[in-house]
């Protein structure tokens, strides 16, 4: 049926043979042994290897429209963060609730959830997670409360966004939904959620926190306008990161897919930052910017789209939705439940990127099933909603909550997986409840 | 290819102008370093193996806010950009380093520091110098025999008597 499985090598089945790329790559991605990025492009190697793509299939597999929104936005934090804005946040909204922990702990989960939406979960604990450190020491208060409510708050504010989150970031790549999807259909429950974590937080520990007036007053006397390093650069952050928003908006109108729109914004910054310096300057400067991106993760999604191309081609994909159809008996509320469930447990106890970049082309080929590709819309929010907040489950359920713990156990906080998924782990279930009853009332 | 023995480490060595022990206190660490105005200070068992040393840096990085201590390569996203925005005073330094002063300083020991052997050719231990290290250990055999530092080094370019 395709040209390259003439050429599989000794013959095997094609199927069975991408397959067991597929199981080995995940199986050494889930058990950490190898960087996940290595372990990815040498799955991918051997899809080329054995015959099962064709190098040309392979890079026509790498969606360079999600790599592109990676990249751009990256770009884009990495020179953003430099002004140091999110400092300036995280001090301003604690001084707005007068230094009082309980209102600090809601505060600093509302600010790391309104940035998630809008940056990477991990990028948005590593910027505000050392500031907090700097304010519950200051107020001599246990850190713990505050960094578990920042893991939680960051992957349920990075559900609401096409750029959120690495799941939304794939889904909205793959399958060309736009930020304003993502937003309409995502957000409000979203929001819901968010206000619910913020009260069982101040329920598990918030109203029991206090803090001596005297250590109050020191977190007051944090001057947060001198968080501010370059209030030029602020600016012109600040103008590029509304036009990207806007261009976001208006994508549809503006024939723009979400890859130009991050890529733009990045050479748009890095141009306003650079113009005007001499060439050596330049240099060393952009050079730092690329250096932040995290290429780890691009070189991980390259791979992945490559290994997911493998076994698209061998034709498991569809054989898999097929069996997934009989299982549901093709009952698209059923199908569209244990998405949404699956995806939450299976994201809690495994990494959610290989799982969400695999049930992308798996949902896609139930289209004719469900009456074409317009019809499958409320499974993608089902996979989103499912991928993003199972993350929440364990501590190893999510990027964010392991860069979370290890800071904290660096800084002598002790973050221990049990400790955290006693807690985490039901509330997660909450969430993913208060999901199931939205998309109900909703799509189905 | 043997050396040239003025190649080696072993001639520019230096005895360290105090050592520590894993027991002595923060405090006397401190101490020792601002009397003997030296980078960091090698710390040895009672027979005399090297543990490692004891830097000024790090004295520092203990009377500022603890995540500031802590900061790591693998994510530099996360390290504090500015902290002009705390308005702690001498007296809140003083006060932080006055709640570890009594700690063992085994804790606090820097055990990253490249180690100097006495065969280890000269040119290597400038390149440490010139890549912002100031005083290197020299061990044989585990034991601490002396010290390279930008001192001695720099005096014996110089021919400062």
């Amino acid at each position: 049926m395709h040209a390259a499985h003439s050429s599989v090598i000794f013959g095997l089945d094609p199927l069975w043979l991408a397959t067991t790329v597929m199981i080995v790559t995940y199986g050494v991605i889930i058990s950490e042994k190898l960087n996940r990025s290595i372990i990815a492009l040498l799955g991918a190697m051997l899809m080329i290897m054995f015959g099962l793509l064709t190098q040309e299939q392979a890079i026509a597999g790498v969606d360079f429209n999600t790599i592109g929104l990676l990249v751009g936005m990256m770009i884009i934090v990495s020179i953003t963060r430099k002004c140091g804005v999110f400092e300036y946040l995280a001090i301003w909204s604690a001084k707005l609730v007068k230094a009082n922990p309980a209102g600090i702990l809601a505060m600093l989960a509302a600010v790391t959830a309104i940035a998630s939406a809008f940056l990477d979960n991990v990028t948005t604990v590593l910027l505000v997670v050392p500031v907090t450190l700097v304010i519950t020491e200051a107020l001599k208060v246990n850190p713990y409360p505050f960094l578990f409510s920042q893991i939680l708050a960051s992957n349920i504010g990075g559900t609401a966004t096409l750029i959120g989150d690495p799941p939304n970031i794939l889904i909205g790549g793959q399958v060309g939904l736009t930020f304003n999807d993502f937003v309409v259909n995502l957000a409000p429950v979203i929001v819901v959620i968010l206000i619910l974590h913020v009260i069982s937080m101040h329920l598990i520990w918030g109203r029991t926190m206090t803090a001596a007036a005297d250590m109050r007053a020191r977190v007051m006397g944090f001057d947060e306008n001198k968080a501010i390093t370059d209030p030029r650069l602020l600016k012109l952050a600040a103008l590029v990161l509304a036009l990207v928003m806007i261009a976001f908006v208006l994508a549809r109108k503006l024939g723009l897919d979400s890859g130009t729109i991050g890529m733009g914004g990045a050479a748009l910054l890095l141009m306003l930052d650079n113009i005007g310096k001499s060439a050596e300057h330049q240099s060393e400067n952009v050079l730092k910017v690329y250096n932040e991106v995290e290429w780890i993760t691009i070189f991980f999604f390259v791979g992945l789209f490559i290994v997911i191309a493998g076994v698209e081609h061998a034709g498991l994909l569809k054989l898999l939705a097929d069996k997934l159809l009989a299982a549901t008996g093709g009952d698209f509320t059923i199908t569209g439940m244990s998405v949404l469930w699956a995806s939450a447990v299976l994201s809690a106890i495994v990494d959610n990127i290989p799982f969400v970049a695999t049930m992308i082309p798996l949902i896609k080929a139930m289209a004719p099933a469900f009456g074409g590709a317009d019809a499958l819309m409320p499974l993608w929010w089902c996979l989103s909603l499912g991928a993003c907040l199972g993350g929440n489950g364990t501590l190893i359920g999510a990027s964010a909550n392991l860069t979370v713990a290890g800071i904290a156990e660096r800084n002598g906080i002790p973050f221990r997986f049990i400790r955290y998924t006693k807690i985490a782990f039901p509330l997660m279930l909450i969430h993913v409840a208060i999901a199931h009853v939205y998309l109900m009332w909703r799509y189905f | 290819m043997s050396h040239q023995p003025d190649s080696l480490c072993r001639s520019i060595m230096s005895a360290p102008p105090v050592v520590l022990k894993p027991a002595d206190t923060l405090l006397s660490g401190l101490q020792a370093m601002v009397q003997h105005r030296v980078p960091a200070l090698p710390v040895v068992e009672a027979d005399h193996r090297y543990v490692g040393m004891l830097a000024r840096s790090h004295l520092i990085a203990l009377a500022m806010p603890r995540v500031l201590s802590h900061e790591d390569q693998t994510h530099p996203l996360s390290h504090l950009l500015e902290i002009g925005f705390i308005q702690d005073t001498l007296a809140d330094l003083q006060a932080r380093m006055d709640a570890v002063a009594n700690e063992p300083l085994a804790d606090h020991i820097d055990t990253g520091v490249p180690v100097l052997e006495p065969e280890t050719p000269l040119m290597n231990a400038m390149l440490f110098l010139h890549r912002q290290r100031n005083i290197l250990p020299v061990v044989e055999n585990g034991k601490l025999l002396g010290v390279v530092s930008v001192w001695d080094v720099l005096a014996r370019i110089g021919r400062v008597k």
